[in-house]
């Protein structure tokens, strides 16, 4: 079959030493940087889009795709250790991992999560070889009747999946196309929201705005607290390695997991946190006998460390497939990843695999290679990443914000581009600290001249005419599922006792 | 779940006062969403009319937003009157400020052309003075060695092109020879 | 990868030669790091620098607003200059007239027109539109009947459209001109025939029109291309030449001694092996003019531009 050959091919390319080394530098920073409260692969990814320039197309993908598993690694490390979630998709991780490290089996909850993330990135990227030439024959048969389908389960998805309070979530999505609007209309070079300044009649870049609602953001929120939190690292006490019983108990919850994830990942319903919640609760409810009373008393059971762990990063792979071929970002380093493509004149969508197969099959096999390093990395190295979370809070927050700056300016060439950084960072602060989420404003920035773009267009080509929107099946069966994609967490919500609902009730942002 | 789990989603710590009464700044998240819903729409009535086959021009989607942030403004009103937003921590001001300061010096040192190194040197030590760390003049001096750093990897390393002033003119002509 | 490692030998090389004709050269790219001037920039920086042309050449990146505000920045800070440069293209004359620029590209002082490219309209192989005439006749019977796939609204692929549209007889501000991104995207629309033709860059069709997917209805250069076998839109009676080209120029107000030391490096620059082997590698085509011979020729496009754009409707 051609596509094995291809990623027999695509191996060789990332088996380069050079290629070998962006994946590793990749691996490294992520887990490094994902290890950092408050700071995950999309941030890190953001941070080092304008720095990687010099490295070509090739090489800096392949370092994303190394940051991403290793920024979702280093997530669960600052979980397990801290109970401080590093980013969103290891939130579920930290609930079982730290009360195992209190009961000093930190190191076989690390191990867990090192060996879960290589099962559901690996096999969800062999997944990704075998689904996504099928589905870039889907994709090709997408006109602006489907895309536009697709934008509307996209919005509706994501609102309903972020934050605990829909009014807020929805705010912050129209808030996100609001910043969406900001300069010269493709369609008709009309400037919108640009006011005479110059600066504004080209689109707000994304990098400014995620980097000014999630770091700056953040670094206010932390430094607004009064009392601040001593965390302690806790000690690892025993061996990191799981003994055979341990992996017994492992093996059921990273299939479920890798299945989960890898189905969630395509879907545009916003990253990771939709899985590794699901996985967790999928594990707690058929729980039997120790694992049982471990996950309700205090010690803490291996099965909710290794679902949830699997799962986010199978969810990373496919986050991948809709971005390689239809150029639609599932996520918010998905969305980074996009603009990566961007800045090198590749355009995601089908014809990445027909133009650039060299880059594609490069990316997907240092995918594996880059699994295959976290593993290799984290499983000997644990002690030394926890140090980093040594780094006094002053020195560690001040090193934030100047990374942040001298990516802005030295990618954006302009002062102005620091006015805004700092007007998103208020923004993000005050939406932190009234309980907004934030990821819905990227969506609604990304995704709004996306969709107006689409639905305008295929008016031109039908003339004004609407029944466009409804005549294609692909977009019927897009509008279902969106509509289903709704309502059902609503109606299964309603079905379940009052009291498991907690787990869902957190606010992930 | 046990109680002992809840810092995983919710180290949000509750304040005692939180749940009363008005929430007069959520009033002001309200009023910051209707002032914006206008700036659009008032943006948006002036573009001028353009003939296309799609029927609509630009100015449509916009009216849409404004219209959604009002909406949503309006029921941020209700969430204020009602007090139903999370509780939330005390406030600290001196840090915050430290922070915001921090990057308006930097904005306004790269304004005058005092270059990338002296900016961001400033901006790096007003943080850490926010998050806690004295005397500021120390935290700057660590603040412009790092930034120093910066340039040279990144300007010399990378290529990147960083605003330069005195300082980066001398590092620059090091590397010239 | 390549250029990284090229940009560090370049730099290796040039530190061991000790023979420089320029000092200092200056070259501002008005684009973020990454896209066409961006690259024409670097690319000229490590060209000067392998053929020791010219030491310590720096590049700036001030993007936005089609090049207009790394322009004006430029005019107004770097007069009189003679190691200033500032490199541009076909889209800064269509933007410094759409976004109603302060400054203009009268203010600089023109080097040279380094490269272009020639936009093609294209067709599904499947289409039944097979040539000019057939597309005119067309245009001129329903002009909103023409779906045509190609980049911004107002940008060389548009002005290229409507170029046609007035050489066929209908008119520019009816055409039924449907922006995309960029032109991956509109072969994307064109593959899956939901387009009626396509136009843009060659490079972004030529994969496609190798392999048969595509048609060609015809180029805008004067004359035919020795890399595509198919007719131009003059061969077959249409006036329309377009292309879009990248330049660089000088500050405003240097002296003629000033214009001729760049004009001289550049030209040299040009003729070098280094820099055919790097736009051969790129898939730029070189269209080199210079001197008085481009000043003109610049001041021609400005006029014809600022015509087009108001008949396609794009200013008013």
């Amino acid at each position: 079959m051609d596509t094995f050959s291809l990623l027999l091919n695509g191996l060789s390319v990332a088996f380069e030493p050079m290629n070998l080394m962006f994946a590793f530098i990749g691996v490294v920073l992520g887990t490094a940087v994902g290890v950092m409260p408050g700071i995950g692969p999309a941030l890190t990814v953001a941070l080092l889009l304008p720095v990687s320039l010099s490295f070509g197309a090739t090489g800096s993908l392949i370092m994303f795709a190394g940051i991403y598993y290793g920024g979702m690694y280093g997530g669960a490390i600052s979980s397990i250790l801290l109970n401080t979630p590093g980013e969103t998709a290891s939130i579920m991780t930290a609930v079982e991992g730290n009360k195992m490290a209190r009961d000093g089996r930190g190191g076989k909850a690390l191990g867990a999560a090192a060996i879960g993330s290589f099962f559901g990135g690996s096999f969800a990227t062999l997944g990704l070889a075998v689904v996504a030439p099928f589905m870039v024959m889907v994709a090709l048969s997408f006109g602006p009747a489907e895309y536009f389908a697709l934008m509307v389960l996209s919005f509706m998805t994501v609102s309903a999946a972020f934050g605990g309070s829909i009014i807020r979530g929805l705010t912050a999505l129209f808030l996100g196309l609001a910043i969406g609007l900001v300069g010269i209309d493709k369609l008709t070079g009309q400037a919108r929201m640009a006011f005479g300044v110059a600066e504004l009649r080209d689109n707000i870049s994304i990098a400014i705005v995620a980097v000014g609602l999630f770091a700056v953001g953040e670094t206010l929120y932390i430094a607004s607290q009064k009392h601040n939190v001593i965390d302690k690292v806790e000690a690892i006490k025993g061996s990191v390695w799981l003994t055979w019983q341990d992996l017994k108990r492992c093996i059921r919850p990273y299939i479920r997991g890798t299945l989960l994830g890898f189905s969630f990942g395509p879907l545009p319903t916003g990253g990771a946190e939709i899985p590794t919640f699901l996985s967790y609760s999928t594990e707690r409810k058929t729980a039997k006998g120790v694992a049982k009373e471990e996950f309700e008393g205090p010690k803490g059971a291996i099965e909710g460390v290794a679902g949830p762990e699997a799962a986010n990063n199978a969810s990373a792979a496919g986050t991948l497939i809709p971005l390689l071929t239809l150029g639609l970002p599932t996520s918010a380093t998905a969305a980074i990843m996009l603009a990566g493509f961007q800045q090198y004149g590749l355009q995601p969508g089908p014809l990445l695999f027909t133009n650039n197969p060299d880059i594609v099959w490069g990316l997907v096999a240092s995918l594996f290679i880059a699994n295959l390093m976290l593993v290799v990395l984290n499983l000997p190295f644990v002690g030394i990443w926890v140090k980093l979370l040594m780094i006094p809070r002053p020195w560690l927050y001040a090193g934030i914000l100047t990374f942040a700056t001298l990516g802005i300016v030295g990618a954006e060439g302009s002062v102005f581009a620091l006015v805004l950084l700092l007007a998103f960072g208020v923004i993000g602060f005050v939406m932190r600290r009234f309980g907004y989420p934030l990821a819905p404003v990227l969506v609604g920035t990304i995704l709004g001249p996306l969709a107006e773009e689409q639905l305008r267009r295929g008016l031109m080509i039908n003339r004004g005419d609407w029944t466009f929107l409804f005549t294609s099946p692909i977009a019927l069966t897009i509008y279902a599922i969106a509509i289903a994609a709704v309502l059902g967490p609503v109606i299964w919500r309603a079905m379940q006792p009052k009291g498991k609902n907690t787990v869902f009730a957190m606010d992930g942002d | 779940m046990s109680s002992d789990e809840e810092g995983a989603g919710g180290s949000r710590l509750h304040s005692d006062d939180g749940t009363t009464g008005r929430d007069l700044a959520g009033l002001g998240i309200a009023l910051a969403l209707f002032a914006l819903a206008a700036l659009i729409w008032w943006d948006a009535s002036g573009y001028p009319v353009r003939r296309s086959y799609a029927q609509f021009g630009p100015e449509i989607f916009p009216y849409i937003v404004a219209a959604g942030l009002a909406v949503f403004g309006l029921l941020t009103v209700r969430l204020a009157l009602l007090s139903e937003f999370p509780p939330r921590e005390e406030m600290s001001w001196p840090p915050v400020l430290w922070i915001v300061s921090a990057i308006a010096a930097e904005i306004l040192l790269l304004r005058i052309g005092a270059g990338f190194i002296l900016a961001s040197g400033t901006l790096f030590g007003f943080a850490a003075r926010g998050m806690g760390r004295r005397p500021v003049w120390l935290t700057i001096l660590v603040g412009i060695v790092v930034s120093a750093l910066l340039y040279t990897l990144f300007r010399h390393g990378l290529g990147l092109s960083l605003r330069a002033g005195p300082p980066e003119r001398l590092i620059d002509g090091l590397f010239r020879r | 990868m390549k250029t990284f490692a090229l940009a560090a030998a370049a730099a290796l090389l040039s530190a061991s030669t000790a023979f420089a004709q320029m000092a200092e050269l200056k070259i501002m790219a008005p684009a973020a790091p990454g896209g066409g001037w961006d690259q024409t920039a670097r690319t000229i920086q490590s060209t000067l620098q392998a053929e020791g042309l010219a030491s310590n050449i720096q590049v700036e990146n001030v993007g936005g607003a089609g090049g207009t505000i790394g322009l004006q920045q430029f005019v107004n800070n770097s007069s009189g200059d003679g190691s200033a440069t500032i490199v541009g293209g076909y889209v800064m004359v269509g933007a410094i007239i759409a976004n109603d620029s302060p400054v203009s590209l009268a203010d600089v002082t023109p080097i040279a027109r380094l490269t272009g490219e020639y936009v093609v309209v294209v067709a599904p192989a499947s289409s039944e539109i097979d040539n000019a005439e057939q597309l005119a006749e067309k245009l001129r019977a329903d002009p909103g009947s023409v779906t045509w796939a190609g980049g911004s609204a107002g940008g060389v692929d548009h002005i290229a459209a409507g170029m046609f549209a007035k050489a066929a007889g209908a008119d520019p501000a009816e055409i039924n001109y449907i922006p995309y991104a960029g032109g991956g995207e509109a072969l994307a629309a064109l593959l899956g025939n939901q387009v009626s033709v396509g136009v843009s860059g060659y490079s972004e069709f030529s994969a496609q029109i190798e392999a048969g997917a595509l048609k060609v209805i015809g180029i805008t250069a004067p004359e035919r291309q020795s890399y595509l076998d198919a007719p131009t839109f003059a061969e077959q009676g249409f006036d329309v030449d377009v292309q879009n080209w990248r330049m660089i120029a000088g500050a405003p107000g240097i002296s003629d001694e000033q214009r001729e030391e760049l004009l001289t490096t550049i030209r040299t620059m040009a003729e070098s092996d280094t820099w055919n082997g790097e736009l051969e590698t790129k898939g730029w085509v070189n269209t080199y003019l210079d001197g008085d011979e481009f000043a003109a020729y610049l001041e021609g496009e400005t006029e014809q531009t600022a015509a087009i754009l108001s008949e396609l409707g794009i200013t008013q």
